[in-house]
């Protein structure tokens, strides 16, 4: 049983998952352990289909848990309900591989529909918020643009500023530099950075990336469905 | 509205972002709303023509002054009327608080164009001349006097054209000689009333041409007997003391009574109310068609986002209240200009084929119904969709 320690954001126990059943199935967890405190920054690194990217959905709750046990935030994620999944989701800022921005929408008001999620701000500073937040990744200028009219980079600072801007206490990003050139992905790590150190929030981020490796607390390596370190 | 006021719900948030969705791809929109436009006037054209078709198939019992009808209940419709004994309708008047009785006769004749001599069936109804007043038809009160003579007759001057010219003669020669059913009678002036299911053209004649007309029947069967009460005097009492009084086989109604009845008929023995409402449905169902082809694609086109937004911690309710939302934006985008065209094809229509069209509060409010339910309909088939839309999509 893991212990309510509020230092540890993630903790994962003994994680077990499997894709599909009978024959067909595929162990890709096979008692995963791992840990993020708060104001870590923390690498996840391995091998192509070891499971990265599974183990971030589960810690998202995007997924259910099949075995072991995970912890997020304080919140036990075994049999969790939709409603306890959604708010853990809501606690989380993932940063996805692709921005999915709705392109209907301006990179501000993709910004603000985090926000709408949560009743506690006013149309005031869910506009200020967003738009501080859209500054901080250096895209103030670039507010009232849609998304076709933003470059790449420019689009997955966007996603990083709809992911953080109502400062989650834990941040998941999923090789958030694979589709931007050097400069810029550099840029989206120096500002996931900037925000762990700063708020004291905690990130878990899968990469392949080796540039990046050097802002990490911690290096995590997965292989064989286990986490080493 | 709700939303738009106070604390913001996530109804707000939904519908804002279903009118950003919408209003951003301008074309799209306005194609489905077309889609809409298309179904409203299509449901407010059949709704409209089944109306017409039905008030003018009771023109007649509508413009008729009497608080209480007597008829034989074998009686089926204004053209299929079987007479019952006079002596009952003079009985009427021994209750208290009848005011007045009237007898009413009506059959159907040939009427033979005075141009170009082609018989057309016209509907006949033979009155007291004195008790005319009971038809308050335009023109008619200006003429009661001529209907005192022998061998006369009024025409309706709403009467189809095939009729042949009657106002045009009465102006340029005065009165003139026509043939109905083999008698010669002579026109001596017009009314207005309209055309009915019954017949194409209409003419009131005195009680005794009536019976020179129609020779087999006789004053002593009424067809129709017309009772008018002093003022204020209860009708449902009236009614109640008559059929009383009067042998179960003669129906004692109120107007609406009366007027339901011919419309009953109409409504039974004709596919009109079928046909109509077939057409209604067959325009809804275009119309959710092309919704639902709108709001499944914005669904389809999204499905990522919308995952990224679940894996954000919005729940399935959220985007129901978006799809829902843009339904509803599509019957308002719909509703209006097919409104405002309707207007105008309605007084076109009108025109056209001499049946009066009314847009009425009623239609509207119908019409509007029936298509915010099609588009629900639509909203609640595309909504399966969204639950494809699952968050671990993101990671595909
Ligand atoms: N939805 C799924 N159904 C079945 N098998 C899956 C599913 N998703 C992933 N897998 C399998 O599970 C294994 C781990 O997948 P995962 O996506 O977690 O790997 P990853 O470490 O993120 O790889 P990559 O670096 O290529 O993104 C792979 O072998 C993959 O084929
Ligand atoms: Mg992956």
């Amino acid at each position: 049983m893991i212990k309510n320690d509020p230092s540890y954001l993630i903790r994962a126990s003994n994680l077990i998952y499997d894709y599909g059943t009978g024959d067909l199935t595929q162990s890709v967890l096979k008692g995963a352990n791992l840990e993020v405190c708060s104001g870590e920054f923390v690498i996840l690194a391995g091998p192509s289909g070891s499971g990265k990217s599974t183990l971030l959905s589960l810690i998202g709750a995007l997924r259910k848990i099949q075995g072991g046990e995970l912890s997020i935030v304080g919140c036990d994620l075994r049999d969790a309900d939709d409603i306890v999944m959604r708010k853990i989701r809501r606690q989380v800022g993932y940063v996805f591989q692709q921005h999915n921005l709705l392109g209907f929408l301006t990179a501000l008001q993709n910004v603000e529909m985090t926000l709408e999620m949560f009743s506690d701000y006013s149309e005031r500073e869910r506009h200020d918020l967003a738009v501080q937040t859209l500054q901080s990744v250096g895209l103030r200028r670039q507010m009232d643009s849609y998304s076709s009219q933003l470059s790449v980079g420019q689009k997955q600072r966007v996603a990083i500023a709809r992911s953080l801007v109502h400062q989650p206490k834990v941040i998941l990003a999923d090789e958030p530099t694979a589709s931007l050139d050097s400069k810029t992905g550099l840029q989206v790590v120096e500002i996931l950075h900037g925000m762990v150190k700063n708020t004291g929030c905690g990130a878990l981020i899968v990469t392949h990336d080796h540039r990046i490796f050097e802002y990490a607390d911690r290096i995590l390596n997965i292989e064989d469905g286990v986490v080493t370190s | 509205m709700i939303f738009l006021t106070g604390q913001k719900s996530s109804f707000y948030f939904a519908f804002r972002l279903a009118w950003r969705q919408l209003w951003h791809d301008k074309i799209r929109f306005v194609t489905a709303s077309f889609g809409v436009i298309f179904a409203c006037i299509l449901v407010f054209m059949q709704i409209g023509f089944k109306n017409a078709l039905f008030e003018s198939a009771t023109l007649l019992q509508r413009t008729m002054v009497g608080d209480l009808y007597l008829q034989d209940e074998q009686s089926e419709a204004l053209w299929r009327l079987v007479p019952f004994p006079r002596q009952h309708l003079y009985r009427a008047l021994s209750i208290e608080g009848v005011d007045d009785v009237t007898a009413l006769y009506a059959s159907q004749a040939a009427w033979k164009n005075p141009v170009t001599g082609v018989n057309r069936t016209a509907l006949i109804l033979g009155i007291d001349p004195t008790k005319v007043n009971i038809f308050p038809l335009v023109g008619l009160n200006d003429e009661k006097e001529k209907l005192q003579m022998r061998d006369v007759v009024l025409f309706d001057s709403f009467s189809r054209p095939e009729f042949g010219p009657v106002q045009k003669l009465l102006k340029d020669h005065g009165e003139f000689p026509v043939e109905v059913s083999g008698q010669r009678l002579d026109v001596v002036g017009t009314f207005k009333m309209g055309i009915t299911f019954s017949a194409d053209g209409n003419l009131i004649v005195n009680d005794r041409t009536f019976f020179k007309i129609f020779p087999m029947k006789s004053a002593m069967g009424v067809d129709v007997g017309v009772i008018t009460l002093k003022n204020g005097d209860d009708v449902s009492r009236v009614q109640v003391q008559l059929r009383h009084l009067l042998p179960k086989n003669i129906n004692v109604l109120t107007k609406e009574e009366y007027i339901a009845d011919e419309k009953a008929y109409w409504n039974d023995i004709t596919p009109i109310g079928y046909i109509f409402n077939f057409g209604v449905i067959m325009g809804l169902f275009v119309g959710l068609v092309i919704v639902y082809q709108v709001l499944f694609n914005d669904i389809t086109n999204h499905l990522h986002e919308y995952a990224t937004l679940k894996a954000m911690g919005y729940d399935n309710a959220y985007f129901v209240k978006v799809v829902l939302s843009a339904a509803s934006i599509l019957v308002f985008a719909g509703f209006v200009p097919g409104w405002v065209l309707c207007f105008g094809l309605y007084s076109l229509v009108e025109k056209s084929i001499f049946i009066e069209m009314n847009l009425t509060f009623e239609k509207s409010v119908l019409t509007f119904c029936l298509l915010l339910v099609m588009c629900f309909i639509s909203a609640v088939l595309a909504v399966r969709k969204l639950k494809a839309a699952s968050p671990v999509d993101v990671f595909q």
